[in-house]
């Protein structure tokens, strides 16, 4: 019962049952007063009514008692009314009712009655003509009968309700702990390391099936991500192991080899690069960029990069071309803009032979600005295509190129932290690879 | 030169003194923010190293200090955050350059070289000289031995970049920051193709190149042409 006291299930149930009870006893105790109140009234209207009625016959001591003699017989079964007359001196001349003289008006009086002995009753005594005083009595028995039986009637409500509530309590509070120890059974296996147990759902969509559908959505995103993590964290030791090798391998050549110091120094400065990269889409990945986003004239960024690659590309033997629909404006980080136009070109002069053409172009339609950079290079198998996005992905043809596999990860990640997407398709031959961000409306 | 750096790691500290001491510089070390702010205030630096993470003071609340003190000499913060948001921090602060840890004490130099002499703003300077090659800012028009050479825009700030720090090396970075405005470096050579097109187009006609390739570290324009 410890648990069962500490139960917030069972201390609703209970207090709901509880508060039901005691508002059947307030009932009851209304009831029982306002009904009292009202026979009482009631009882004391119909003898001074009874008192009127007699007076009027006559208000002499013997007309009186032949009066009070005939009523008694009349009503001798019914016994409604219990009469007594006295004379001047105090002595009962007539009527049964067996009591000492009352003062005048209303009162409660005791009289003896014949089969049950003493016997409280409610009596009005008034005075007539000659002297004499007239008492009208009624047995309190009636009313003191119907207000037990009130009395009896709500106490038997009261104890059901008690009785019915207490075991509705049991019955609610052990089903709300069952439903609810279904999530924390779940949350407690989570907790002792089982990541893939979800919470049961019932079939009824109460709102129990809510709650654990939600909490299920949440285990899967938080499921997600720890894979997500674990991927990356053991991407990372394992890209990292192949350049810490060969600045070891170099270091070792120090003092034997020329040139080894500054093949081990840029070694190091790869290293670093590569830890600037994994920092940035960190940075871009973690959100609350957009609170610095800025308005960016897109059409003259590109144009900009474009023209700042050029050069370059065509010292490395390929050929750019780009083609600019002015005018279109985001809102977002130039900087992460640029370097992700950078990252396109970058990845499209990597993966292409000497020769190639890459296309940057930008258009937009109402909504989406679209950026996309194509080449005629040899393009990426479909399996390929699915993980280009990954973090760290090489795939099998360009295990030799230099890069990373981190420039398209950040070029996902900052169009994604602009509100925007990437897509990469088949550009027959080579590589597209599109992203899209919000327009900014002129 | 005489330089401040507020550096609290020793090893750090230990690095850049040596290296900046080998280029001839004296460099006044102190460990926390409060003395930064002293000694910046009090002692005449032609510089300021300045790390953002102090003990006593942070490094930008030292760099407010000394700007609200009117200590107009040029400041290069140094951080371990490269996050977006930092960098602007740190120049809206008042820093004049901005680098992040870990760097190349050749990078450190040539940049502090650069703010050491950079003019002073009230000089407005109309034309820079290098040996025979000349640059007129206000007509964007370079001439080498009084000839004309044309140049693209791009070619025009490397060369603007150089002959302003003549004498002095310009790395990779800084033409990067200066000329692209990128704060990354792309895979491409983008900065190498440029130079390339401009040396040649220096070149054409003369037997010499006014522009030096300086091993691991940048590029230099010849002060004496």
């Amino acid at each position: 019962m410890a648990d069962r006291r500490s139960s917030a299930a069972y201390r609703i149930a209970f207090t709901y049952a509880a508060a039901f009870a005691a508002a059947i006893l307030l009932l009851g105790a209304a009831v029982y007063f306002a009904a009292d109140a009202e026979f009482r009234q009631q009882r004391d209207m119909a003898i001074s009514e009874e008192v009127a009625d007699l007076t009027r016959e006559g208000d002499a001591g013997p007309e009186m008692a032949r009066e009070i003699a005939e009523r008694e017989a009349a009503k001798a079964t019914t016994q409604t009314f219990g009469y007594a007359l006295f004379d001047p001196g105090g002595r009962r001349i007539a009527g049964s009712l067996d009591t000492p003289r009352p003062p005048a008006g209303l009162s409660m009086i005791e009289f003896q009655d014949a089969r049950e002995g003493p016997d409280a009753a409610r009596a009005k005594a008034v005075d007539l003509t000659d002297g004499s005083r007239l008492v009208v009595a009624v047995d309190s028995e009636a009313i003191e009968a119907i207000d037990g039986t009130i009395l009896t009637l709500f106490g038997i409500a009261f104890a059901v309700i008690l009785v019915i509530g207490g075991g509705g309590a049991l019955v609610l509070g052990r089903y709300l702990r069952r439903r609810l120890g279904a999530i924390s059974d779940t949350a407690a296996v989570i907790v002792a390391g089982d990541l893939d147990q979800r919470v049961p759902v019932g079939t009824s969509g109460d709102e129990f099936d809510t709650v654990a559908l939600a909490i299920n959505a949440m285990l899967d995103r938080i499921a997600g991500l720890m894979e997500n993590l674990r991927q990356v964290s053991s991407d990372v030791a394992h890209d990292l192991r192949t350049p810490l090798l060969r600045l070891r391998h170099q270091l070792s050549l120090v003092g034997h080899v020329d040139g080894a110091a500054e093949r081990a120094i840029e070694q190091g400065d790869e290293l670093l690069k590569l830890f600037g990269s994994i920092l940035r889409i960190a940075e871009v990945e973690g959100g609350g960029l957009a609170q610095g986003f800025a308005p960016v004239d897109l059409s003259a960024l590109v144009e900009d990069v474009g023209d700042g690659f050029r050069p370059a590309l065509s010292d490395g033997g390929r050929s750019l071309r780009w083609e600019v629909e002015p005018g279109i404006s985001v809102s977002g980080d130039r900087e992460l803009l640029a370097q992700s136009i950078a990252n396109l070109l970058d990845n499209a002069t990597v993966h292409t032979p000497l020769g190639a053409h890459i296309d940057l172009m930008l258009d937009a339609d109402d909504q989406w600005a679209r950026l996309s950079v194509a080449d005629d290079g040899p393009g990426v198998s479909p399996k390929d295509r699915e993980n280009i996005l990954r973090r760290f992905f090489r795939g099998e043809a360009s295990r030799t190129t230099p890069g990373n596999g981190l420039g398209l990860s950040l070029v996902s990640a900052v169009a994604v932290a602009h509100g925007g997407d990437i897509a990469v398709a088949n550009a027959t031959p080579g590589l597209r690879v599109t992203i899209i961000l919000p327009r900014l409306k002129a | 030169m005489r330089i401040l750096l507020a550096e609290d790691d020793d090893e750090t500290a230990a690095f850049v003194e040596r290296g900046l001491g080998e280029l001839g510089h004296v460099v006044t070390r102190v460990a926390d923010g409060e003395d930064a702010v002293h000694l910046g205030a009090t002692e005449a630096f032609d510089a300021i190293v300045l790390d953002r993470m102090l003990p006593g003071l942070e490094g930008l609340d030292v760099l407010r200090r000394l700007r609200a003190g009117a200590v107009r000499i040029p400041v290069l913060v140094l951080t371990a955050k490269g996050g977006i948001a930092d960098r602007v921090a740190g120049l809206d602060a008042g820093a004049d350059d901005y680098l992040v840890k870990p760097f190349a004490l050749t990078e450190l130099a040539a940049r502090l070289n650069a703010l050491l002499r950079r003019p002073p703003i009230s000089d407005v300077i109309m034309r820079l000289e290098a040996g025979d090659v000349t640059l007129d800012i206000l007509r964007r028009e370079v001439t080498r031995g009084g000839r004309v050479v044309p140049l693209q825009p791009r070619e025009y700030a490397l060369l603007e970049l150089l002959m302003r720090n003549a004498g002095r090396v310009v790395t990779r970075t800084m033409f990067l920051e200066h000329v692209w405005g990128f704060h990354f470096d792309p895979q491409t050579n983008i900065v190498e193709s440029h130079l390339s097109r401009l040396r040649s187009k220096l070149r054409e006609g003369f037997a010499d190149e006014p522009i030096e390739t300086i091993r691991g570290a940048g590029y230099r324009m010849r002060a004496d042409g």
